[in-house]
């Protein structure tokens, strides 16, 4: 890439020498410096937002026995060895989404983690394969539904060729919802799951 | 021409607001150093995946934390950037990577000091750019980062050659203000 003009150039032959002088303190500041980013994705504010995003009321609160199997069934499945990871994610339990026909290739399983007492937030990691990698303004979503709707997001997240491991927080109680869901966009395009698994009395 | 100073609402106290759950303070943060956080996050660890992943765990973290911010212990710049840091630190740390063998030989590129220097001056300026009027930014991003001419910069922006010049003069400027502190 080209050097930028020189100052005088670029602020035109009418500066004050006073006024030149300062303005070349920060021109010289401006040439040492990288670029910064020429945009924030708009997958990272989506992110963003559901940080401050306030706790949706509890509605189902029912615990016992479904949980207790879903996560056994889940731990057998994915491996006890996975329980601890070495990677300061410690999973609790996890869950495995089914592909629906809208992405027959698709799989995927969430590996929940426990809630942080003293924040309230709880590390989710997807390991997700066989979506189609999109356009760079495109992107994928895990997502929670409530009463077969999007209720609240996880987090958005690319895909590569081959299995792509994203980490999320969330600070929502996952036994309020009903359901989880990969899909593409946001909420209000209303998308059909991709990957869904029920959260069953959970 | 002096310089002009900002009179947005001061960082401090948007995270004074932020630590009482003010929403609207956090989007406003959010507005003025998502940028910067992202720059860093990317030149720390090179991919964009992973960037995105420490710049929201770098908000989460303000969203958290903004309780133990206090004013009287440093900026507020210099305290988001530490708490981005330290996310980017964190991010890195998960690389699951062989560790790099030591150089016997003494190396031509930046030490510790001079990158840790290089990446406070860069989050200065970066956050200093976001508060400029857009017309203003814009004008001096394409100027000092884009390789246009400020006549091809004039013709990309459709507006006449003099008014880059006014623009670059301005946004420099009010630059020389916001950075006071920083320059040599």
């Amino acid at each position: 890439m080209k050097e930028p003009p020189e100052l005088h150039e670029l602020v035109g032959g009418d500066v004050p020498d006073e006024e030149l002088a300062r303005l070349r303190e920060v021109d010289g500041l401006l040439r040492r410096v990288p670029p910064p980013p020429h945009e924030v994705p708009l997958s990272l504010t989506h992110a963003v937002e559901q940080v401050s995003a306030p706790r949706l009321p509890s509605r189902r609160r029912r615990l016992g026995l479904t949980l207790a199997f879903a996560a056994l069934v889940a731990a057998l499945a994915f491996g006890l060895g996975r329980w601890t990871e070495d990677d300061g994610f410690e999973e609790a339990w996890s869950v495995v989404l089914e592909s629906t026909e809208n992405a027959p290739a698709a799989s995927a399983v969430v590996r929940v983690g426990e809630v942080d007492e003293e924040s309230g937030n709880m590390e989710l990691v997807l390991e997700v394969s066989g979506l189609e990698p999109l356009e760079s303004d495109e992107f994928y979503a895990l997502w929670l539904a409530d009463e077969g709707e999007w209720a609240a997001t996880c987090g958005y997240f690319s895909v590569g060729e081959g299995e792509t491991t994203i980490r999320m927080s969330v600070s929502y109680d996952i036994r309020d919802f009903e359901a989880w869901a990969v899909s593409t966009g946001h909420p209000n395009d209303h998308p059909p799951p991709l990957l869904r698994a029920e959260i069953d009395a959970a | 021409m002096s310089a002009v100073v900002a009179t947005a609402e001061s960082d401090s106290h948007l995270i004074e607001r932020v630590a009482g759950g003010d929403r609207d303070a956090f989007t406003e943060l959010y507005r003025r150093f998502a940028r910067p956080v992202l720059a860093m996050a990317l030149r720390q660890l090179g991919d964009n995946g992973r960037a995105e992943e420490a710049a929201q765990e770098t908000f989460a973290a303000v969203w958290r934390s903004a309780r133990s911010y206090k004013a009287d212990r440093g900026s507020a710049s210099a305290w988001l950037y530490a708490v981005a840091r330290h996310a980017i630190i964190d991010r890195a740390r998960q690389r699951r990577e062989p560790a790099v063998e030591v150089p016997e030989e003494a190396s031509a590129e930046a030490g510790p000091d001079e990158r840790a220097e290089g990446a406070w001056l860069a989050w200065r300026v970066h956050a200093a750019l976001e508060q400029l009027p857009e017309r203003e930014r814009a004008v001096l991003e394409l100027a000092y980062w884009s390789g246009l001419s400020q006549t091809e910069i004039a013709s990309y922006l459709d507006v006449p050659l003099g008014t880059v010049k006014t623009r670059t003069r301005t946004g420099l400027a009010r630059l020389a203000g916001l950075l006071e502190e920083v320059r040599p």
